[in-house]
């Protein structure tokens, strides 16, 4: 019941593009040592990322990658379910990434996961990368 | 925010066993209730056997404590290991992990903590049945 490194570092890569806005276009490499994550893990992160389109890219001696849009619509729910899929403890109670699991069957069970799930999403989708970067 | 097959699989069984106490709950019963692939069943119940939740008599298993002393924290601690969404703010099982210095998403995360674990802390198996 934990985040991957993946949506950790995409949380933090988006965070430092955030505060860092208004100096354009910054490089993988300046990113990967202010957040202390691996340059080659960072560069698929930010491939996702922009396919996704969070993040603009440029190519160049002053390429890198800019937000692409404001921190206050980017939630922390959407980069999660981008990285990790769902943010149900369980694809049976998940609304977005639905799937048949063992304990389906389990009313009582997955009412407790289901109140996780719907609790975890209500705060995830309500805070953004704005909420969090200061 | 995930937990395992495994911990799916164990609180079925444990559920199964907790709600006919007075049956004769054999490995062939619990996977004619529930389509739990043998392999995967029998290293579960060995380990519920190790941290004493089930007790093996003669290929009958039975609850080794009472279904409300049992809680479904921590038969997916035991299972998955640390609840937390993130490993720093994580009360058992501390790891440095990346999001640490990031003090207002540790913190998010840590409220979330809080909240699921209070849910799974205070559900025990006899909510369940």
């Amino acid at each position: 019941m934990r985040l991957t490194n993946r949506s950790e570092y995409g949380l933090l890569a988006l965070v430092y593009l955030a505060r860092h806005k208004t100096e354009g276009f910054i490089s993988i490499e300046t990113i990967a040592k202010a957040q202390s994550i691996p340059p080659k893990f960072l560069e698929q992160l930010m491939l996702a990322l922009k396919r996704a389109h969070f993040l603009y890219s440029a190519k160049g001696q002053h390429g890198g990658y800019v937000l692409a849009k404001e921190p206050d619509q980017i939630t922390l729910a959407e980069v999660i379910r981008l990285f990790d899929g769902a943010l149900a403890p369980t694809d049976s109670v998940s609304e977005n990434f639905y799937e048949s699991t063992p304990i389906e069957k389990e009313k009582k069970l997955t009412g407790v996961f289901r109140d996780i799930r719907d609790y975890t999403s209500q705060k995830l989708e309500k805070t953004t990368i704005a909420d969090v970067m200061k | 925010m995930r937990i395992s097959l495994r911990s799916e699989y164990a609180l079925l069984s444990l559920i199964h066993i907790a709600r006919q106490p007075d049956t004769a709950n054999t490995s062939v019963s619990i996977r004619n209730s529930h389509p739990i692939p043998q392999e995967a069943l029998d290293e579960i119940l060995v380990v519920l056997i190790n941290a004493r939740y089930l007790r093996l008599t003669k290929g009958i298993y039975r609850l080794a404590k009472p279904a409300k002393r049992i809680s479904v924290a921590e038969v997916i601690r035991l299972f998955d290991g640390a609840l937390a969404p993130l490993e720093p703010v994580s009360e058992k099982g501390y790891q440095p992990a990346p999001m640490e210095e990031e003090e207002k998403l540790a913190g998010l995360f840590g409220q979330l903590q809080e909240q699921i674990m209070d849910k799974l802390e205070n559900t025990s198996l006899a909510d369940l049945i």
